[in-house]
């Protein structure tokens, strides 16, 4: 039995208890609320990212999901290093308040779900390769809100990093035909990254 | 190519505009897509001052905005940049947000609308006017202006010309598919936007000939409120939005004779209901079809680049309509299935997995070609305007559609096996994988529920149907709003079903027939 196995099992065990999603969340959040000291997501970020839109433990999980969706792998290179995460937050700057709610409460469930599958641990905490097992279980979840949360931050993910013309080599995709023109969103972004960064 | 820049007096562009905009006109449309380009084309041909609102910008190939990146492409021209979907997120919707609408994100597949279709409204809905006879010098003008054409030869890409001969083992009947191109390269990039002014969206057709014929577009303009004055409609009201931002940078308000909206079939039920028209008209809202659309991913020993060339030069629409047995049972059908064309990303979207397993299909990009099919849904979902302000698209795949669903997974499954396929992957979250014909009663388990595969719903009908009685309609035959004089809908929202074939002709003729009625 692999990781993602083991995590699937208890998985089955915890959804035979009949539990619903939110008695799963509240118990697990009850939890490391009372034993955990609250984390300084901003340690978890890399030099290179500034989070504009989301907050540094939205910005956090986020990077530690394209971890997981977008590592190194052989030719396939890091998805958080490509950037990926930024481009994340840059999406979110562009979404409408309801919108970015729904997404931000996305990534707070998957960050305080590790307990659905027997882990008690956010899910920024945990090492790379455990981490990866647990979005494995939440992917065969029981509970669809997490399903969903795992399929729209894995879409969103494998979109932005196939886009990006370091991995096409990769697939070997030889790309458009014609120079690259920004939509205005990303224009406007960039320009309040800058200003950002210039002023910290 | 068109040049917008010689038509620059004609277009007000909201992204930068600093003062509110104060205007009369005659013809007021808002959308800029199949359904109100044309129309105001007709309108402008026909002398009518019009006015076109658009809430999406101008994104034209003369300015080299249409860049073939898909993330780009769907900040630019999708309605919601490619993360709309339904409420349980069993399927995605994309849709237009840009000058000339959804045509611009299109694969040109250009049909006309099946007979049986408008016999099917006429008698089950009490359509009139829309008969095959009274449309037919429509579509006979669209064929003729869009250069529609059956797919040549040399667009065809690998995976299309496999799945021509696949057919003819199966002994299965198809057609090329009828296109608006001209000039087309094959880039494979029709869903981004043709970087060619080749594809005959409404960006390069209706929209600069309506311009050239006097009607003012602005684009980046939101229409919020439809101003009211007993039964008629006096003025639109709405933002002018700043591009990059999505801020409002100003307000407009075009004062009308007539207003027509055509915001598309995700939009414009919404539209009306926030105006207030649900409490009249209880049909408002519901029954929205969508057309999911079922995907398979046929894995090939030979590269296949589905990404090139056009999306579909070939289909099969020996299955279009369902077929029952004496007693009711469902055989078999209801669906076109054609062949698939995904860039990079959306193939990756698709795919299953995560991590390491994933890139292992990646890897295999130029391998993997696919089918897809559109079902012509029998169990409609619904539109809400919530209390908050939220469009909900309501939307699950019924019971009847999940059978369909399932015939059409397995056709496509061995559409792609008959072609050579060495695996075909159904896309669902256990990976499965088939190998032979023999494998494919795995998908009689498959429900389609959400996040079980990734379903695409590109052709919204309904929500604001055509018919006699207020109760169950929105709309009259003549496309006017019941319980108003002057305010009318030119989209698939009218349509009682979806077509059963790609629509934009359908939405085209019915917008042309629409502005024969007004002038009659
Ligand atoms: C990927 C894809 C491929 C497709 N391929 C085909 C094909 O091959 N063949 C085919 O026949 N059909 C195809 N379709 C479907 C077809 O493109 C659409 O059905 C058709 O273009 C819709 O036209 P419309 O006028 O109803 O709406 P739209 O094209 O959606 O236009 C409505 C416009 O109204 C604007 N709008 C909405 N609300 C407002 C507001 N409040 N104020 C101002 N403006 C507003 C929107 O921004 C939009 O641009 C495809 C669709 C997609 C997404
Ligand atoms: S395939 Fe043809 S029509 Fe489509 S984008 Fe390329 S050149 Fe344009």
């Amino acid at each position: 039995m692999n990781g993602s196995d083991r995590i699937a099992a208890g998985l089955s065990r915890r959804t035979a208890l009949k539990l619903g999603a939110a008695g799963v969340l509240a118990a697990g959040t009850a939890a490391w609320f009372a034993r955990l000291r609250p984390v300084a997501y901003e340690r978890r970020l890399r030099a290179d990212e500034t989070p504009v839109a989301l907050s540094a433990r939205h910005f956090a999980i986020a990077g530690a999901l394209v971890e997981v969706f977008c590592p190194r792998n052989g030719a396939f290179p890091d998805g958080r290093m490509l950037g990926i995460a930024q481009r994340i937050d840059e999406e979110v700057w562009s979404m409408p308040a309801q919108l970015r709610r729904d997404f931000t409460q996305a990534l707070d469930l998957l960050e305080f779900a590790p307990p659905s599958v027997g882990i008690w641990s956010r899910l920024t905490s945990l090492a790379a390769a455990r981490r990866a097992d647990v979005v494995a279980a939440y992917d065969r979840h029981r509970l669809l809100v997490i399903r969903q949360a795992t399929t729209a931050l894995r879409q969103v993910a494998v979109m932005f990093y196939y886009n990006h013309p370091a991995v096409w080599s990769a697939i070997d995709y030889p790309g458009p035909f014609v120079p690259r023109s920004l939509p205005a969103s990303s224009v406007a972004y960039r320009n309040e990254l800058e200003r950002r960064r210039s002023a910290s | 190519m068109i040049r917008f820049s010689a038509l620059s007096d004609r277009i007000t562009v909201g992204t930068t505009q600093t003062t509110d905009l104060d205007i009369t006109t005659q013809d007021c449309i808002i959308g800029s897509g199949c359904g109100g380009a044309t129309l105001a084309l007709r309108l402008a041909e026909a002398g009518r001052d019009v006015v076109i609102l658009e809430q999406g910008g101008l994104h034209t190939a003369e300015s080299g905005d249409l860049d073939q990146r898909e993330d780009d492409m769907l900040a630019k021209i999708d309605g919601g940049r490619g993360l709309h979907a339904s409420e349980d997120l069993t399927i995605n919707f994309t849709y237009g947000r840009t000058v000339g609408g959804a045509s611009v994100h299109y694969w040109a597949d250009s049909y006309r609308t099946p007979a049986d279709r408008l016999d099917m409204w006429a008698e089950e809905f009490r359509i009139e006017h829309h008969s095959l006879a009274e449309l037919e010098p429509h579509f006979a003008r669209i064929e003729r202006d869009l250069h529609i054409e059956p797919a040549p030869d040399h667009l065809l890409n690998p995976l299309n010309r496999r799945l021509e001969q696949a057919t003819e083992t199966l002994g299965w009947h198809g057609h090329r598919v009828p296109q608006a191109r001209s000039g087309c390269i094959g880039s494979g990039y029709c869903m981004q936007g043709c970087a060619y002014d080749a594809k005959q969206s409404q960006l390069v057709t209706s929209v600069p000939r309506a311009l050239e014929l006097g009607a003012h577009l602005i684009c980046d303009a939101r229409a919020t409120t439809l101003v009211r004055n007993g039964k008629r409609i006096t003025a639109v009201e709405g933002n002018l939005l700043d591009r990059g931002s999505g801020r409002t940078r100003a307000r407009f308000r075009i004062g009308a004779e007539r207003v027509f909206v055509a915001a598309g079939g995700f939009q414009t039920a919404p539209l009306l209901l926030r105006n207030g028209f649900g409490e009249e008209l209880p049909a408002l809202g519901a029954r929205l079809y969508c057309n999911p659309c079922v995907m398979a991913h046929g894995f090939f020993a030979e590269p296949v680049d589905q990404f090139r060339g056009i999306p579909a030069g070939w289909g099969i629409d020996q299955f279009r309509l369902h077929r029952y047995d004496d007693n009711g049972a469902y055989i078999e059908g209801g669906y076109l299935l054609m062949p698939n064309q995904l860039q990079a990303g959306t193939l990756a979207a698709v795919l299953p997995g995560i991590g390491g397993d994933h890139q292992t299909l990646m890897a295999r990009f130029r391998h993997f070609g696919g089918a897809i099919a559109w079902i012509d849904d029998l169990d409609p979902g619904r539109i809400e305007w919530d209390r908050n302000g939220r469009i909900r698209w309501h939307f699950s795949i019924g019971p009847r559609d999940r059978l369909v669903c399932r015939d059409a997974m397995r056709k496509g499954a061995q559409w792609l096996l008959a072609a050579g396929a060495e695996e075909v992957h159904l896309g669902d979250r256990a990976r499965t994988v088939v190998r032979t014909p023999a494998e494919l009663d795995v998908i009689d388990r498959f429900d389609f529920g959400p996040t079980d595969v990734v379903l695409a719903g590109p052709h919204p009908a309904g929500a604001a149907p055509m018919g006699r009685d207020p109760r169950t309609a929105v709309v009259d035959s003549e496309h006017r709003v019941f319980g108003t004089d002057n305010l009318y809908i030119a989209d698939p929202s009218v349509f009682p079903t979806a077509v059963s074939v790609d629509p934009s002709v359908t939405i085209m003729a019915f917008s042309h027939r629409l502005a024969d009625l007004l002038s009659s």
